[in-house]
């Protein structure tokens, strides 16, 4: 995702997480530990499961610029990167 | 004479009154000002303390969890759940506290009785959900017949938790008593309140069906259930065995237009060029197709991050936007 986020904007889009748990300061940890520059939101609302329908993790949702979520991927693969740019570039 | 006049020099027998009255209004000045300030700080530190209130309460609640002393930690987790009855942190906070007097192999009763009290007033469904199935689990290895007595009474019963219900069906399914099971998946996908749960519940039931060699009813739930790409993994694969195979190769491409990593799995390459030979370039279109076919509008949320900062989802319109939901905790 770190690789991703460095075609932001060369492919005109925002990356961003959400921490399904919620946990701060386990996700603080995970940040540091990782590394991690994409903004992690927390969900404290319940609002992947209650909203966005999320059973499985990772969930990625890849939304267009109307606002409509067109494309949502399951987990990851050995290229998933390259699915992604596929996709962000086909909507 | 207050002190204060006298140490500063003013009063040394007499009064200076010509300092004083200077002072005064210098001091008077300064008595405005220092109310200004005091104003803007509450007031900046109400918006302040508006913008991070999430972040506070998960702060609130995470140093009342971690509480040394497992009797302070109780009440300092009741304390939070009483100033948060409605924060969705309420759920862990009624985990930590139950785990909490369950430590304590003689207090299995009154674990029982804080969940069944929990229980009693809590309104959401799904954390309801979530603790009766906290009760199950912790029955069951305490006393099976219990647990089996409390499932048994929650098929019944009219409870909506379309998760602890397929919790359920997949406990008692992997515990042997399978009958027990099939009632959990089908009333899960009775009580899920739209297309999601209902086809999450449906996977996992046709799933189950098909291990256990009910093929026609699983392929009848798994194709009621095809809104969830999963459901093309088992229908793929029975539809295959029974000689379907355009249609099990269609299976897996939806499938794998969701779940990119069951393309290796499922050897989605090697059976469409089976079904289609010569035509193996159009896979990648027939996925990356179906992969962009959704339509459903993004219901925007305000969410905030790790340092207090808020993101407003709504406001990405105009620009492209990967929202990835992970669990790394």
């Amino acid at each position: 995702m770190e690789r991703l986020k460095k075609m932001e904007n060369e492919l005109g889009f925002k990356l961003l997480l959400i921490n399904l748990k919620g946990y701060l300061n386990k996700t603080k940890a995970i940040i540091k530990e990782k590394d991690i520059t994409i903004p992690i939101l927390l969900d404290c609302e319940s609002y992947s499961r209650g909203v966005l329908h999320v059973d499985y993790t990772p969930t990625t949702f890849i939304i267009d610029k109307n606002g409509v979520i067109r494309s949502r991927l399951v987990g990851g693969c050995k290229d998933f990167e390259k699915i992604m740019v596929e996709v962000i570039k086909s909507i | 004479m207050p002190k204060s006049i006298v140490d500063k020099g003013y009063y040394n027998g007499k009064i200076n009154h010509e300092r004083l009255k200077q002072e005064v209004e210098m001091s008077n000045r300064s008595f405005a000002g220092i109310v200004v300030l005091i104003m803007i700080f509450i007031f900046s530190g109400c918006m302040e303390g508006k913008k991070k209130s999430d972040l506070y309460v998960m702060e609130e609640f995470e140093v009342a969890s971690s509480v040394a002393i497992p009797a302070k930690r109780i009440k300092r987790l009741k304390i939070f759940l009483n100033n948060h009855p409605d924060h969705m942190c309420r759920k862990s906070a009624y985990n930590r506290i139950f785990d909490t007097i369950a430590e304590n192999a003689g207090q299995r009763e009154k674990a029982i009785a804080f969940l069944d009290k929990s229980i009693e007033e809590e309104k959401d469904t799904d954390i309801r959900g979530t603790l009766y199935y906290k009760e199950f689990t912790y029955l069951w290895s305490v006393d099976s017949t219990e647990a089996v007595n409390l499932a048994t009474k929650l098929l019944e019963s009219d409870e909506k938790g379309f998760r602890m219900f397929v919790y359920l069906g997949f406990d008692l399914g992997y515990r042997g008593r399978h009958k027990l099971a099939e009632g959990m998946f089908r009333k899960a996908m009775d009580v899920g309140a739209n297309p999601f749960e209902k086809s999450f519940a449906g996977v996992l039931y046709g799933e189950f069906l098909s291990e256990h060699g009910k093929n026609d009813l699983a392929l009848k739930i798994l194709k009621e259930s095809a809104d969830n790409v999963f459901a093309g993994k088992q229908l793929g694969k029975i539809l295959w065995e029974k000689g379907e195979k355009k249609a099990a190769v269609e299976s897996y491409i939806n499938l794998v237009s969701g779940v990119p990593g069951e393309r290796d799995e499922v050897k989605l390459d090697s059976l469409y060029a089976i079904v289609y030979p010569g035509n193996v370039t159009e896979l990648d279109e027939k996925i990356l197709e179906k992969r962009i076919s959704h339509k459903t509008l993004l219901h925007g949320t305000r969410l905030v991050d790790t340092e207090g900062k808020y993101y407003n989802l709504s406001d990405y319109k105009g620009r492209k936007l990967v929202l990835g939901v992970w669990n790394p905790t």
